[in-house]
């Protein structure tokens, strides 16, 4: 009895204590993992293999957003074959592989791009209900319809592949094919969607919204925690390679490198080579269920991210004014195009689709578009840019 | 839970505030032994080189309007010569002043009304008829400046009297003579907005901004020095005319030479873009004549030495700019006939011109740790 009592006094009072300590540290449970020591890490530590479950197997696992990368990979590449063999592009295959439906993906393979069309015809995901996903549905829509409207526009431009552009006119400037404005449609489409689909997923969902989810208890049936994931997935939506950039200099790119990932490490030359170590420091604080710097982490990653883009767009404004002809101007504006559309998602900087639409409408809004564009139209584009990022 | 979320809520915004206070912090580099240098040499250049040689050209140019109105008032032999003589003064002058291509005349992207050759007659042509044609955009660029002036005055007709008869003897001789005002002023306008944004708002940005990074003044003067050298000397006087050039594969354009219409002065206008690029490069004072602030001082200041000899780099690189001077010194006035007759000394010049260009683009930059961000095209 005597022992018994002492028992429950003392389970009453480690109770109390657990309830106490509840109280002090908020909602800090017990560590799923073993804690990672920060110090650890370093730019060529593998990400998969240090961070596993008690058994030593990976926690990790990027195929969500490799799938999509893929995906968007692949329906890029629709674009550009088609464009580069002169041959008609059709609205409808666009639309089927944006929404992954109708099995429309293929299998792939150049020295660039790799995918296997069974797996990402057989994935539960898709591209068009990850564009503009931070938005409400209405206004997410808006971006859709743009997108598949865009899908259109280049269907019927397409007709016109066999012909040379010029104002007014449809057809191919050297490689490009561009609309009656001039504007080449598939760099609107392949940079808007660097913007709807990566940098609005990874920013202003999983790196947001997506790390407010629990990090105590595995998902039913796999050994990581929802917000474990999310952050593998925004790592996944960004790259293929196990290593960001692994061995990249400022001179060199050292992988291959699709959509945002190539333009962070082409235009964001201050910060591409800390944000592979920023993702494994973020997972690290998320193994260590260390709130603050998992903030820390996705907000440096966020930041580097949309400046990438800003920057992308100011430079490219600038191939306009360094373009020796027609054939680079044209390139030069399309890729601008698309990335000031993509600026809509750079909510650190708190641009939004005002912002981005306002610079449009001044750069091509006239008449003949393209074809109109002088040094004050560049400019002022610039210099909205420059203001909104702090270039 | 609701305190829990005002607990992340004020550390998510002590982040943010300490986030953008060291953002400010490297954004605002705290001024350095070398930044203090640069911003020396920054203050030379827009005081001493770049104002004073907008305002030479732009005296230069203030005749050459004048002798325009002269000579659109009342065109006739002597006003012709007149116009001719005071264009090629001014074109000239402004070979000095294209290479500051960065800063104010970047943004207002002078060299491309100025000097974009060869003209594009069938343009100027249609410009001429329609008076309210856009003057702005890329495809007027080659239907303005120096080279349709070349194209007006001395290409216009097979001799003097058939020039004249341009702006005389015909139905469009009004439009005609409205065009040539219509490019004088507005060559006088741009210069005037050049220098304003020189002085009032390019000034103070410019010489603050002492990095080394892209956006930095040292950045994109070297840059754009580079690319002048390399694309509007080397390759637009000389390469690309004689045929030297890789994208040319041996064809040479004769007709693509500078001042294709006038032809005598091809190569006073290669030797005095070529020495201002030389005198850039070693910081030379307009108004005193004495070598100063610049590259050359920079690089002797960082202790730039040639890898192979050990020498000075700015020694090495003035030794190069010497040699190619010494080729195009051999050229003659007129080089679209010597590029119909032999073009071997064009491009002996050009390759001499070459070797400069690999100093100044690859050595000295890397010395500087100045990161070259132009490219010949664009990857995809």
């Amino acid at each position: 009895m005597y022992k018994l009592a002492n028992f429950k006094t003392l389970a009453l009072a480690a109770l109390a204590f657990s309830i106490a300590s509840c109280n002090d540290d908020d909602d800090a449970p017990v560590n799923l993992r073993s804690s990672i020591d920060y110090n650890t890490l370093t730019p060529t530590t593998a990400y998969s293999k240090t961070f596993v479950d008690a058994s030593g197997a990976t926690t990790v696992d990027f195929s969500e957003g490799a799938t999509r990368l893929k995906m968007f990979q692949a329906l890029n590449y629709y674009g550009t074959s088609n464009i580069a063999a002169n041959t008609h592009i059709d609205a409808a295959q666009f639309k089927k592989l944006y929404s992954n439906t109708g099995n429309p993906f293929t299998d792939i393979s150049t020295a660039t791009i790799n995918v296997k069309g069974a797996e990402l015809n057989s994935a539960s995901v898709q591209l068009k209900d990850a564009t503009a996903a931070s938005w409400s549905a209405t206004e997410a829509n808006k971006v859709r319809s743009k997108v598949e409207s865009l899908f259109d526009q280049i269907d019927v431009v397409s007709n016109s592949l066999s012909q040379t552009a010029s104002a007014g006119k449809a057809g191919k400037i050297g490689s490009y094919l561009v609309d009656e404005k001039g504007i080449e449609v598939l760099q609107v489409i392949q940079k808007s969607l660097i913007g709807a689909i990566q940098l609005d997923y990874i920013n202003n969902v999983l790196l947001d919204k997506g790390l407010q989810v629990d990090n105590t208890t595995p998902h039913a049936g796999v050994n990581y925690t929802e917000l474990e994931h999310n952050w593998d997935i925004a790592y996944g939506m960004l790259t293929l390679n196990p290593i960001f950039l692994e061995g990249s200099t400022d001179a060199t790119r050292a992988t291959v490198e699709f959509g945002l990932g190539s333009y962070v490490w082409e235009y964001n030359k201050g910060a591409y080579a800390k944000i592979y170590p920023a993702y494994l420091k973020g997972r690290a604080a998320i193994v260590n269920n260390d709130r603050t710097e998992i903030q820390a982490q996705a907000t440096f990653i966020r930041t580097e991210l949309e400046k990438a883009v800003a920057t992308s767009a100011f430079n490219y404004l600038e191939k306009w004014r360094t373009g020796q002809n027609d054939q680079e101007r044209v390139h030069a504006i399309g890729e601008a195009i698309g990335f000031i559309y993509a600026l809509r998602f750079a909510t650190i900087a708190k641009a939004d689709a005002a912002f981005s639409d306002n610079i449009i409408t001044g750069l091509t809004g006239s008449a003949n578009g393209f074809w109109d564009i002088d040094i004050v139209k560049i400019n002022t584009a610039k210099d909205a840019i420059k203001a909104k990022f702090n270039l | 839970m609701k305190s829990i979320k005002t607990q992340s809520i004020v550390v998510v915004l002590i982040i943010t505030l300490f986030w953008s206070c060291s953002n400010n912090v490297s954004n605002d580099p705290a001024p350095t032994g070398e930044g203090n240098n640069r911003r020396e040499i920054l203050i030379h250049w827009v005081d001493n080189i770049i104002v004073p040689s907008y305002q030479r050209f732009e005296t230069k140019l203030d005749v050459m309007v004048a002798k325009g109105q002269d000579f659109t008032n009342t065109p006739n032999n002597q006003t012709l010569l007149a116009l001719r003589t005071a264009w090629v003064e001014a074109y000239v002058e402004w070979q000095k002043v294209e290479v500051f291509e960065f800063g104010a005349a970047d943004r207002y992207a002078l060299r491309t009304f100025f000097n974009i050759y060869p003209a594009d007659v069938n343009g100027i042509m249609a410009n001429i008829n329609d008076p309210t044609a856009n003057l702005n955009i890329p495809a007027a660029y080659a239907r303005q400046g120096f080279p349709a002036l070349d194209y007006l005055i001395n290409g216009s007709g097979t001799d003097d009297n058939a020039i004249l008869a341009f702006y005389t003897n015909h139905a469009d001789a009004a439009k005609r003579k409205a065009y040539i005002t219509t490019l004088l002023t507005r060559m006088s306008e741009m210069i005037d907005n050049v220098i304003a944004y020189w002085n009032k708002n390019e000034r103070e940005a410019f010489i603050s901004k002492t990095g080394l990074d892209i956006g930095s003044s040292m950045g994109l003067a070297v840059n754009a020095y580079v690319l002048h050298y390399e694309k509007y000397i080397r390759s637009g006087k000389i390469g690309i005319p004689a045929g030297a050039t890789a994208n040319s594969a041996g064809v040479a354009h004769p007709e693509t030479v500078e001042a294709y219409y006038k032809k005598d002065i091809s190569l006073i206008l290669t030797q005095t873009a070529h020495q201002a690029a030389v005198d850039f490069f070693n910081g030379k004072n307009v108004t005193t004549g004495e070598n100063g602030l610049g590259f050359k001082a920079y690089l002797n200041a960082i202790g730039a030495k040639d890898n192979s000899s050990g020498k000075d780099l700015s020694s090495i690189i003035n030794d190069q700019f010497t040699v190619a001077k010494g080729k195009i010194d051999l050229l003659p006035p007129d080089f679209f006939q010597q590029i119909n007759t032999d073009r071997s000394k064009m491009i002996d010049a050009f390759t001499e011109m070459q070797k400069a260009v690999r100093m100044i683009k690859v050595d000295m930059t890397s010395a500087m740790s100045i990161t070259i961000t132009y490219t010949d095209n664009d990857g995809d």
